[in-house]
């Protein structure tokens, strides 16, 4: 049995994760029910109503855990087991219960989630590194790879760059090659690739199917914004919508052309709601404030007065 | 992978000589560059325990083949580099102009053109 203040950290962290579970459902129910609305927000809103939503979970945990720190420490709020929201024990933990089970699990599970993200991100940085030695300079982080498919990606989190293939200068002509450039200098501006990846750190601790779908919203919205910022007075918007199809074009003959898988379609929607945008026949809207707060608020509340609610009925099965 | 500016060069070498050994290599290297016969065999070993060589033995020495052709490397290399973000196995870190684009069917690329120039032309009308 563990007393003092390390069961006040503890028994805190065991807080952290319960509301974390909770609140990540909630948002998760949330996610589902909004995920057709979220292609009617304007750009700029949809980008900072995802990442609401994909960190929600995290800043409710952390919230709710120093809002009960705070009422044990000041021993004035929650002290009565009937009060809406308290933790009958801060001041003693036992890894025995289901609490430390609790914790193992979330530490282990973390872990493995951190750990394969930052795998990942290093093989990312290798091969990126071994590309760079294969490409040719062109401009200012701007890079040339001696390949016959058509593709143009940026990457880097710091020191990002901007490759294309020589592919893909050879096929399109000078207009749609500055299109292509200024579409992936406006990811570089945007700090797209870091972004991105830390979008999908979040979106990892989501179930798998709603985290595509969160991710791909992000995608599309990032998309959005990159072909937004190459308009100005001599690369039509029209003139950007038909660049993307010829790449578009240009990709269908290197790649089998998929029509039933899953991806497929998500592919589909995202080049269609691109094109959409382009052309501005998508109505878009500003997030509605007080439906966000109001939707922030009831993920706080259920989180918070769930914690009492949870904790009696998983005892009810383990013994405490 | 990871493939150093030396890797790349010797890998470049073997392209285009096809197959060589370790004494051939530093031959050529040792005028351009400088290094020992040491640093182009660790350089070759490497390469070969990254399976971008195989090799075998004729007499004392071996002799090294490029085992993956250059556009096979740098397409495999592009491959693992811009895995779109929207699957689980598959890396995050790229913004892609032609993101997800490949995904398209030959119709919906008619439809959309199609659309494109009924707003070009309502756009010339309108001017």
């Amino acid at each position: 049995m563990i007393e003092g203040t390390l069961a006040i950290v503890l028994n805190t962290l065991t807080i952290i994760i319960i509301t974390f579970v909770i609140a990540n459902v909630a948002v998760s129910i949330v996610a589902s029910l909004m995920t057709q609305s979220f292609l009617t927000i304007q750009v700029q809103s949809r980008k900072v109503a995802l990442w609401l939503l994909i960190t929600m979970p995290w800043l409710t945990s952390i919230g709710v855990a120093l809002f009960f720190l705070n009422g044990y420490l000041s021993s004035k709020a929650f002290e009565a087991e009937t009060e809406f929201a308290h933790w009958h024990h801060m001041a003693v933990f036992s890894w025995s219960t289901w609490h430390g089970a609790t914790l193992i699990i979330a530490l282990v599970f973390s872990c493995f989630i951190l750990g394969k993200k930052f795998v990942q991100l290093k093989q990312h940085h290798h091969n990126l590194k071994s590309l760079t030695h294969f490409a040719k300079p062109l401009t200012d982080n701007v890079f040339e790879i001696d390949m016959p498919k058509a593709s143009a990606f940026t990457a880097g989190f710091i020191h990002k760059k901007c490759y294309v293939t020589s592919g893909m200068l050879k096929e399109m002509t000078e207009a749609e090659v500055e299109v292509v450039l200024a579409h992936e200098k406006a990811h570089a501006k945007n700090n797209d690739p870091l972004k991105k990846w830390l979008f999908s750190l979040f979106a990892a601790f989501f179930i798998p199917s709603l985290a595509t779908r969160l991710k791909l919203h992000m995608t599309l919205a990032m998309e959005q914004a990159a072909d937004n910022a190459v308009v100005n007075d001599k690369l039509t918007p029209t003139f950007v919508a038909i660049t993307l199809v010829r790449v578009a074009r240009l990709n269908a003959l290197y790649s089998p052309i998929k029509s039933n898988e899953l991806v497929a379609s998500f592919g589909a929607d995202v080049l269609d709601q691109r094109i959409y945008f382009l052309l501005g026949q998508l109505t878009l809207k500003p997030v509605n404030k007080w439906m966000t707060l109001i939707l922030v608020i009831f993920i706080l509340a259920a989180s918070m007065s769930s914690i009492d609610g949870l904790h009696h009925f998983v005892e009810i099965v383990f013994s405490h | 992978m990871q493939i150093g500016e030396l890797e790349k060069l010797v890998l470049q070498y073997l392209w285009k000589h096809d197959c060589a050994d370790v004494k051939a290599v530093f031959t050529h290297f040792e005028k351009i560059r400088g290094g020992s016969l040491n640093t182009y065999q660790s350089t070759l070993d490497r390469l070969y325990k990254k399976e971008l060589l195989s090799r075998h033995k004729v007499g004392n020495a071996f002799q090294y083949y490029p085992k993956v052709e250059r556009q096979d490397l740098i397409g495999q290399l592009i491959q693992s580099v811009t895995s779109d973000f929207i699957s689980d196995e598959e890396n995050s870190l790229i913004a892609a102009f032609s993101s997800m684009s490949k995904d398209c069917n030959e119709e919906q690329l008619n439809r959309l053109e199609a659309l494109i120039e009924v707003q070009r032309e309502k756009l010339s009308q309108g001017k």
